[in-house]
């Protein structure tokens, strides 16, 4: 949909204005998550010290042990104090040391990251590949038994939960196949067989609500453009159907699912707290449930900022590309 | 409208998919069970499970259980529980070949192996023992686990640990104790190499002691990938000849419980690192039905003692007769069977067999089945003293419990029962784990924001003073009032100090009676006062694979995780 007639000049000038009101907001919003999650973080009831000290089955230790651990941790101090303290060594790169950990926090992140990043691209690949030509044939076959089988699949999706599908996931494999994926994660440069089977199946419980979604998107999106004028003509050309569904109307049906996939890219972090728990995934999913459980401040506020981060980075990027795509939004 | 009719799609995409997920499973396909053999042997490698990530890796001030499960394989001791026979309770050397008690029970000398070593090759010797001991009693450092002994012994300046000669090692305790072993035996006092803490400060993170080769114990460190699994395998310089029998052990970390049965299940997992998990009593028969003969359940004593707080600084709890009321009227037989499958122990106040038996227990007011004619008339008089308090209607309270294990179910059926027999009713909150200690933690200075609670407490050792500092004592862990009336330390100060076993369960016995009503005959005599209901004394479970041999069940789940006496039956 990029405007043809537009003079480049023009063109670039608008995209240019777009952008800068786009990173504009980058920065504003980046700092609000960041006073967000430090603000909650101290009015959610629970003590780290007291965490640390109690342990799991219950610790043995004194009130002046709990002043003392309060002290060297940090909490006694003004929340001010401790923010600027904090924020200031954000800018840095420095998270400060985890609580529970007792070490730098983005020393435990460094290897989750990747393997994060990884479950969420490999599901939102997957959630892709299967969605797109499911919506595309339920389209071009409304109210046949695809068509039916499709809807009620996206109805399905959407419906239940990811916990749930995952859950089910590994009931299935144990019950038909009496196999798991295997326990104790490898990475994809070091095994790749190995990294496929622990990962293909969490991403692929992961991917179960991001599928439906971009199914349905997709099946809508496609049964629009097949009533446009364009594709009676490109017909009437005598063109193959398959390249006129490809190219005239694939192509056009893309915009809305690009946005969407986009926005579930992000989405799928959230998601990965779940999964990664249940598959036994080391990121960063993982060690935030962790780390909420030991009120392990430093290491939430890390990783809530950091995937804020990359939420707020991929909708400006969606952002742009939609713009740079899209005429009518940047003129907006 | 021109329709386009692609040639059946569906099949053509799913044939692949379901090709490829059928090799990656086929890929993995676990190997056939062998046939087993009764001698020890030595070979093969272990998958355990792990219920949680290790905060630290060394006992420091910790109190740490899925610390312990990760760095006890590590790291000797100076005196140990026997793992390899059945009784594991008893105490026998570990880093020393003997030790002689003198001094009318006040100074021990541990006499140590001489072919004990590092992993770096450094021998193992009296400085380290001393250095180490020293660390867990320097009274500036939170007491953990590790440093429980240091409440029977002298100061380190008075001699409280101190070196003879690079073999042998005195300890001095203030006072003779039958209690102090068992702390020092515990899995939680390790000793370290001197002169790599000296370098490192601490060994708290992994990477240090694989940087160090800092291990002493049975196995070394290998690999350790933090929240999902570590990895240990042989130590060849272990001063046990013969030991460990496994090549090596992988402890995955899995903390969700269906994923942890489901593991199982799948043959992934051959056994679990300690008999603390994430699953109920319930899940884990449920496991053992659906396995068969797979795995072995190993039921440990009841160490955990289940019970129900009530803040005596808050009305209307703060009436001793209250308080007696709710004792007297909770069903502790319908509360075992819904919450615990009916698995756990008599709610005996010390450990069941170390003062009362089961069997004696189970006769007292309060605990006796309700369905008697002396059940019947416990909740009589329970109904009398409500009234007698001003109560007879029953109130509304509010019941606390941390959203941990069973506490909210425990607090479930309490409210119905209280509800039913006592007027007593309200509303349940249930707390995240952290945010629930946080709030009893409020009674400890001021009147606390809570009324009544349901909450457990792991015993360390079988002894009533890690019951009496648990609960009873002012400061301990679960007496968030700080409630202790003066018989109560006197009659511990008492105990602690006799070393005839009979004279003091007899002190106990007196302890026992202020605390709770014990006549079958009369409940109206005895508890005079207490601030905690035990409900009952929930076991543990072990769960190992039927081809895992040399497994003894620990008496706690506090010790037993050193594993150089298992080995595999079906090599």
């Amino acid at each position: 949909m990029v405007c043809m007639g537009e003079e480049g000049g023009e063109f670039g000038k608008r995209m240019r204005e777009y952008a800068a009101k786009r990173i504009g907001l980058f920065v504003p919003t980046v700092l609000l998550i960041t006073i967000i999650v430090f603000v909650v973080m101290r009015l959610v009831p629970g003590d780290p010290a007291l965490a640390i000290l109690e342990g799991e089955g219950g610790g043995v230790y004194t009130q002046q042990d709990l002043a003392n651990l309060r002290a060297e941790l940090g909490t006694d101090r003004p929340i001010v104090v401790q923010y600027v303290d904090w924020i200031g060594g954000v800018i840095r790169g420095d998270f400060g040391d985890s609580l529970w950990f007792r070490s730098p926090v983005m020393g435990e992140l460094n290897s989750r990251i990747p393997v994060t990043v990884e479950l969420a691209v490999l599901s939102t690949i997957l959630a892709v590949l299967i969605a797109v030509p499911f919506g595309v044939l339920s389209a071009i076959k409304p109210n046949s038994l695809l068509d039916y089988a499709a809807r009620s699949f996206t109805l399905v999706g959407i419906a239940i939960p990811q916990f749930f599908a995952a859950i089910i996931l590994i009931l299935f494999l144990v019950k038909a196949f009496g196999w798991l994926p295997p326990l104790g994660y490898v990475r994809l440069w070091d095994a790749p067989l190995t990294n496929l089977q622990q990962m293909i199946f969490p991403a692929l419980a992961l991917a179960f609500y991001e599928m439906a979604f971009i199914a349905r998107v997709t099946r809508s999106s496609m049964m629009e453009i097949l009533q446009e004028d364009y594709m009676r003509t490109a017909r009437a050309k005598g063109l193959v159907e398959w390249i006129v569904l490809l190219r005239h109307g694939l192509k056009n049906a893309l915009l809305p699912i690009l946005t969407i996939s986009g926005w579930q890219f992000g989405r799928l972090f959230g998601g990965t707290v779940i999964i990664e728990t249940i598959f036994l995934i080391p990121g960063i999913g993982r060690i935030l449930i962790e780390s909420i459980f030991h009120r392990d401040f430093p290491m939430i506020q890390a990783i809530i900022v950091i995937v804020g981060l990359f939420i707020v980075t991929i909708n400006l990027l969606v952002d742009l590309l939609y713009g740079w795509l899209d005429p009518r939004i940047r003129y907006s | 409208m021109l329709m386009p009719r692609p040639p059946r799609p569906t099949f053509r995409f799913a044939l692949p998919v379901l090709t490829a997920l059928w090799l990656l499973i086929a890929a993995a396909a676990p190997p056939s069970a062998t046939a087993q053999s009764t001698q020890p042997k030595r070979g093969g490698t272990v998958n355990m499970s792990a219920y949680a990530d290790a905060e630290v890796w060394e006992p420091l001030g910790s109190g740490s259980l899925s610390s312990i499960q990760a760095y006890s394989q590590l790291f000797p001791q100076l005196v140990e529980y026997d793992m390899t026979v059945k009784d594991t309770s008893q105490i026998v050397c570990d880093l020393c070949t003997e030790w002689e008690v003198s001094n009318g029970g006040r100074t021990f000398t541990f006499h140590l192996v001489k072919n004990a070593k590092w992993g770096d090759g450094t021998p193992i010797t009296a400085d380290d023992v001393v250095f180490s001991l020293a660390r867990y009693m320097d009274p500036k450092v939170p007491i953990g686990r590790s440093g429980l002994f240091r409440n029977y012994t002298r100061p380190v300046d008075e001699g409280g640990v101190k070196k003879i000669d690079d073999y042998t090692v005195e300890m001095n305790l203030s006072f003779a104790s039958g209690a102090f072993l068992q702390f020092l035996a515990l899995d939680y006092v390790k000793i370290l190499p001197k002169h790599i803490l000296e370098k490192e400060g601490d060994l708290k993170q992994a990477e240090k002691i694989i940087k160090n080769r800092a291990w002493g114990g049975p196995f070394k460190l290998d690999e350790y990938q933090r929240g999902n699994f570590y990895k240990v395998s042989r130590n060849e310089n272990y001063y046990k000849e013969g030991k460990p029998y496994l090549d090596g052990i992988t402890h995955f970390i899995v903390v969700d419980s269906g994923r942890l049965m489901s593991s199982f299940q799948a043959g992934q997992l051959d056994m679990m690192n300690s008999g603390f998990s994430n699953l109920t009593p319930k899940e884990y028969l449920d496991l053992r039905d659906q396995m068969g003969g797979e795995i072995v359940i190993k039921e440990l004593p009841g160490s955990r003692n289940w019970g129900f707080m009530m803040n005596v600084k808050k009305k209307p709890f703060s009436d001793p007769r209250v308080r007696k009321a709710v004792y007297l009227a909770i069903d502790r037989q319908e509360l075992n069977q819904l919450v615990e499958n009916g698995t756990a122990a008599p709610a005996c106040v010390f450990m069941p067999g170390f003062v009362h038996t089961e069997e004696e227990c189970l006769t007292w007011p309060g605990i006796r089945p309700k369905d008697t004619p002396g059940g019947q008339q416990d909740l009589k008089l329970a109904k009398q003293l409500m009234q007698e308090a001003g109560y007879p209607n029953g109130f509304t309270t509010t019941f606390e419990a941390r959203q941990v294990g069973t506490y909210p179910d425990t607090c479930t059926v309490i409210k119905q029962q209280l509800e039913k027999t006592l007027g007593i009713t309200g509303p349940i909150r249930t707390h995240e784990s952290a945010a629930g200690y946080a709030l009893y933690a409020t009674s400890r200075q001021g009147e606390g924001n809570w009324d009544v609670a349901c909450q457990g407490e792991g015993m360390t050792v079988l002894d009533a003073d890690a019951v009496m500092g648990g609960l009873y004592l002012k400061g301990a862990t679960r007496n968030y009032t700080n409630w202790e009336p003066p018989i109560v330390r006197e009659l511990f100060e008492k105990q602690k100090v006799e070393p005839d076993p009979q004279k003091r369960r007899e002190i106990l016995k007196e302890l026992v009676q202020f605390l709770v009503p014990t006549d079958p005959n009369d409940p109206t005599k005895g508890y005079a006062d207490n601030h905690w209901i035990t409900l009952f004394w929930g076991r543990f479970f072990w769960m190992v694979d039927k081809d895992i041999q040399g497994f003894n069940g620990p008496q706690t789940v506090q010790y037993g995780f050193k594993h150089d006496h298992l080995w595999r039956g079906d090599r």
